[in-house]
């Protein structure tokens, strides 16, 4: 590729030019770097132009074109004098992942699949247009959008220590319900408790690989384990925050005499009432997401004690990590701490020991950052290092990434084909839409082993645990 | 009239030909309401109902009409049948589109599950050149 410079195996650099005001990192290895688009790269350096940025806009290797800001990028803005960009959070704002364990392991569970799969898929409203069975009020909407999963967790839909092992404890406090418009409000009290279409998913995963002994001892990880992976977002909800937002720091950022090169890349200085402002929505909207995993978990649970006769508390939560989202945080550059705003854009947080952040039970390791594949490959389990602090503001990739269309993955597959093809691989599929696993067949991502290993060999999280998929409920 | 959806791995481009502003307005609610419904029908009861969009310019406007129109989808499930009226107009550098569209109600609709409607980066201008 054109203009990259190759600082060593796994890193490249896209040096300054134009208006960017730092340079871009790609951390890709040499097949990845063959699918990334012209157009991420583009993107990346779009973000390099920013005010405000700092040391360099980076792509993780699951970098793919995305919103204005490529999907897999991360940028952090200095708090006095960088902007926010809503389009540096993405639409699905705090969309993530979590991973319940459970005390089975595959030979406890094998010939109870079926049955606690079509438990989950049952208490799960998943799909195009499905809605929750919770009816919330105004009021109890702005509680779900004040304090996240503790709402969740405060109305006996969790343990209280799934909160420490929550980002953030799964509550932003930057979060003002009175920033979220009414349609915001319509589009998320339907679908509380409700997993969505598209690439979410509730797996049912047994852990193949044990990579770090000790650490997945410590964190209750074992081989043929037994383990629940949820990803999804705020659902219409935080799209309707975006939407929303979009359109305000368009408006609002001419008078700060801000010049983007992408009109996608709308951005107001952090510090103003604009960009506060859609922080305070932005939180808000991530708070409905953690309540959102942790409502999905809790049925997960239900449906795990019914059907199997476990106990709710012997499975607990691994860890819920965002990874669109956009976080105040103190990190050294250039040898000074700086208060920045991380925009992590399709990237995970990844945070070493040590850091203030960190619940008590995360404090001596870092905590787990998630990283899942496709419904037909392995999902990971790694612990952040040092090196993840001073190269990458403490992010990670987020998965694998889309190579190709939904639409060229329906011109390439029917969902029957591929239901009957896992399921010859032993890996059993519930879903609302045949449609949605033919968009969602494993050869649309990237290889997550390669985006994985380019984390591991880079060195800014270490493999934990990689897990392989037995049972899938996509919407 | 011509619509046409491109799509790329994170979304998915709805271009619009036309002969006029109307008509490519009006491709834009009849192509999005129809890519989010899919094949479903919906129950044959036509209500009438007005949107509008406003920006600095018109793809904004065009965008902010169409935000509201993938709420109404979402939280009443209509389904567009047919545009009744279109005006628009630029007053003190804000330009505004408002419709008035005869829809039904559905179930729910079964096509593409479209989150957000958002600007392109894309323009595309025809001029004739005489030979």
């Amino acid at each position: 590729m054109k203009g990259l410079k190759e600082l060593n195996k796994f890193v490249y650099e896209i040096p300054r030019e134009g208006g960017m005001r730092v340079p871009a990192r790609l951390y890709v290895s040499s097949r990845l770097l063959e699918a990334v688009e012209d157009g991420a790269i583009t993107q990346l350096k779009n973000v390099a132009t920013l005010p405000g940025i700092v040391k360099y806009a980076i792509g993780m290797p699951d970098i793919h074109w995305g919103y204005g800001f490529p999907i897999g990028g991360v940028a952090a803005f200095d708090v006095n004098d960088g902007v926010i960009t809503p389009g540096g959070i993405g639409f699905d704002i705090n969309c993530g992942v979590r991973l319940m364990l459970t005390p089975l392991t595959w030979s406890d569970l094998q010939s109870k699949l079926d049955r606690v799969l079509t438990a989950i898929f049952n208490s799960v409203p998943a799909g195009v247009g499905a809605e929750s069975d919770l009816k919330l009020k105004r009021v109890d909407m702005e509680r779900v959008l004040r304090f996240g999963a503790r709402w969740a967790v405060e109305n006996d839909m969790g343990l209280s220590e799934d909160l420490d092992r929550t980002e953030n404890r799964g509550e932003m406090i930057e979060a003002d319900p009175d920033e979220i418009s009414g349609k915001a409000f319509d589009r998320g009290k339907k679908q509380l408790g409700t997993l969505g279409a598209g690439n979410h998913f509730i797996e049912i995963q047994v852990v193949e690989d044990i990579f770090m002994p000790d650490i997945a001892r410590q964190w209750g990880l074992y081989a043929d384990q037994v383990v629940v992976m949820i990803h999804t977002g705020s659902r219409g909800l935080g799209h309707q925050v975006a939407t929303d937002w979009i359109k305000t720091v368009a408006y609002a950022m001419k008078k700060y005499g801000i010049k983007v090169p992408d009109p996608q890349l709308a951005a107001v200085p952090y510090s103003s009432k604009e960009g506060m402002a859609y922080f305070s929505a932005m939180a808000a909207a991530a708070n409905f997401a953690w309540a959102n995993r942790q409502i999905i978990m809790h049925r997960v649970r239900k449906a795990f004690v019914k059907t199997l006769g476990i106990a709710y508390d012997e499975m607990p939560l691994l860890y819920d990590v965002a990874h669109n989202i956009g976080k105040i945080e103190k990190h050294v550059v250039d040898g000074a701490e700086k208060l920045l705003v991380v925009h992590r854009k399709g990237a995970t947080r990844a945070f070493p020991a040590g850091r203030e952040e960190l619940s008590d039970v995360y404090k001596e390791t870092g905590h787990p950052v998630l990283i899942p594949g496709d419904m037909g490959s392995g999902s990971y389990v790694l612990v952040p290092t040092e090196k993840a602090l001073e190269e990458t503001f403490g992010s990670s990739a987020h998965g694998a990434g889309r190579v190709l269309s939904r639409r060229q993955a329906l011109k390439r597959h029917k969902g029957t084909d591929i239901i009957s093809q896992l399921e010859e691989r032993g890996i059993l599929v519930k879903s609302a839409s045949k449609r949605t696993v033919a968009e969602e067949a494993p050869d649309a991502y990237k290889d997550v082993d390669e985006v994985v290993n380019v984390i591991d060999r880079v060195g800014i999280a270490r493999k934990v645990s990689r897990q392989i998929p037995k049972g899938v409920v996509k919407g | 009239m011509r619509v046409e959806i491109k799509d790329h791995t994170a979304d998915a481009l709805l271009a619009v030909e036309g002969h006029s502003l109307e008509e490519i307005i009006e491709g834009f609610i009849i192509g999005l309401s129809d890519y989010v419904w899919g094949n479903t029908d919906c129950d044959d009861v036509n209500i009438v109902i007005s949107l509008s969009g406003d920006g600095p310019d018109m793809t904004f406007a065009l965008v902010s009409l169409l935000s509201d129109l993938l709420y109404l989808i979402e939280t009443d499930n209509i389904k567009v049948v047919s545009l009744e009226d279109i005006a628009y107009s630029r007053r003190n550098s804000l330009v505004n589109i408002t419709v008035r569209i005869k829809a039904c109600k559905g179930k729910h609709p079964t096509g593409e599950d479209v989150k957000a409607v958002s600007f392109s980066m894309r323009w595309d201008v025809s001029v004739i050149l005489d030979l």
